[in-house]
């Protein structure tokens, strides 16, 4: 490669990467300042609000190995709750006319 | 239906003020509790509504009001008929409107105010004619919910990171947790109106419904489960997520499986939403205030231009700036650079990443809630309901 090649070369990475750290600047100016002035109210509760107990753990494995996952939905997947029945208010009987079946 | 003054025979409407019904001939007022619905059903199951067609141009406007001379919302015609009374199931609870419609502007319009880059004529558009009070309906739910989930995330190992697994299995009680009971509201836009605060929420009256529309769940049982899984299993997971010290990044879920059991008798409750509707461009937009709290809730159209200049600025002065830098080591100062330069630059690239990647994560958001907030569906299900 001749010295000029090489200059060139030089001189089209610096100017990829000058072009892209300035897009991703105003990429991020921009976000910043739609954020602020055209997006309301973008936040929703978190678990505290509805529940005072917090989550109650069965299992916490860290750092776990490829066969735990299938030890994980095998041993915990199950629906605890199939048997369950429940009254259903009329209102919710009456519109599942138009509804979907259960997945 | 709704009661007529006591004094005067004249037409009583809520007041979120003073909470009290209020006669706009004689300027009565009375709790909605002590006042008797002479035309309230027998069947304490049911509450009646009454629909009107626009003879113009056929639009049904729905309303729990006795008031029937008003005007089509469609297409702005006063020839509006009373075309049928339609039995409703009568819901458990009602969070009043606490927040006037006066109110609701003012908390529009500080978001308003000094907003550079919305359009003016969007600002001359927020008028009382174009915000409307509508209860929504709501499930309030109680329900067990268990979940596994299989975890990824990021473990700093020397000067790299390694991927690491994690498994979690658990099971946690929700209590009151709100569902939107419309189909026609957008469950991402329905959650960012909470919270609801239930101290305020009293028994179902129809008088709290007069002067603002009303609407009725759609749901069915499994369409109610399936949304109150969702919502558990997004509350759940991102609880989970947070539940990571800071020595694990990138933390997400990467597969779980949960389950729900909603107890028995979920509370169908109506919520108090102002609505603002709006066209611009040929597009419809909404932009909702929790009539509760007050908090404004929609993303609104801005200025192309002057976010094109805004941007186009800072990507000039970046590159001017950091063309001295690169322009150094391109043009052969290379002997003079030393390493707090070569620090400096590998800075501004590491910045620069993280700069890209939250700023194109969080315009996607921003778009995607624009979407959301010029949804024709709404804008169709608000532009049906009329005073």
């Amino acid at each position: 490669m001749t010295n000029s090649e090489s200059a060139l070369l030089v001189i089209l990475v610096y100017s990829g990467m000058m072009l892209f750290t300035a897009v991703s600047y105003a990429v991020f100016v921009t976000y910043l300042i739609l954020r602020k002035y055209s997006d309301f109210g973008d936040s929703s509760c978190k678990i505290d609000e509805y529940s005072q107990r917090g989550i109650g753990y069965y299992r916490a494995v860290d750092d776990a190995p490829a066969m735990e996952k299938r030890f994980l939905f095998t041993e915990y997947g199950a629906n605890p709750y199939e048997n369950n029945i429940h009254s259903i208010p009329e209102v919710l009987l009456k519109n599942s006319g138009d509804s979907k079946p259960p997945v | 239906m709704a009661v007529l003054c006591k004094n005067c025979a004249g037409k009583l409407i809520f007041n979120p003020a003073s909470q009290k019904l209020e006669c706009n001939t004689c300027g009565s007022s009375y709790r909605p509790q002590d006042v008797e619905d002479i035309y309230a059903s027998s069947d304490t199951k049911f509450y009646d509504t009454r629909v009107y067609t626009c003879s113009h141009c056929g639009a049904e406007v729905i309303t729990s009001d006795t008031e029937s001379s008003t005007f089509c919302v469609y297409c702005g015609n006063p020839a509006i008929v009373f075309s049928r009374v339609s039995r409703e199931y009568r819901p458990d609870g009602i969070i009043p409107f606490k927040i006037t419609k006066q109110q609701a502007i003012e908390n529009i319009r500080t978001k308003f105010l000094k907003n550079p880059i919305i359009p003016r004529e969007i600002k001359n558009k927020l008028t009382a004619e174009n915000l409307r009070g509508i209860y929504v309906p709501y499930w309030l739910i109680n329900a067990d919910f268990t979940e596994a989930d299989w975890i990824k995330g990021k473990v700093k190992k020397g000067k790299s990171s390694e991927t690491r697994y994690y498994s979690r299995a658990g099971e946690i009680s929700f209590k009151n947790v709100p569902i939107d009971g419309s189909r026609i509201l957008n469950d991402d836009t329905s959650r960012k109106l909470e919270p609801f605060y239930l101290e305020d929420s009293t028994e179902f009256d129809e008088d709290y419904l007069n002067g603002f529309y009303s609407n009725t769940t759609d749901l069915s049982y499994y369409d109610l489960r399936r949304s109150a899984a969702d919502r558990c299993h997004s509350l759940y997971a991102e609880a989970v997520v947070k539940s990571f010290d800071w020595g694990v990044k990138d933390v997400k879920v990467v597969d779980s499986v949960y389950h729900i059991d909603i107890h028995d008798d979920p509370l169908y409750m109506m919520m108090p939403v102002w609505f603002f509707t709006f066209k611009h461009d040929g597009k419809p937009y909404t932009v909702l205030v929790n009539g509760q709290t007050g908090k404004v809730v929609g993303t609104l159209p801005w200025l192309n231009k002057r976010i094109w200049a805004v941007a186009i600025t800072v990507f000039l002065v970046i590159l001017a700036f950091i063309g001295f830098f690169f322009g150094g080591i391109a043009f052969g100062f290379r002997k003079h650079i030393n390493t707090f330069y070569m620090h400096g630059i590998a800075g501004l690239l590491a910045t620069s990443m993280l700069c890209f990647t939250t700023g194109t994560v969080g315009l996607k958001r921003i778009f995607k809630n624009l979407r959301l907030t010029q949804s024709e569906a709404i804008f169709r299900f608000v532009k049906k309901r009329q005073e």
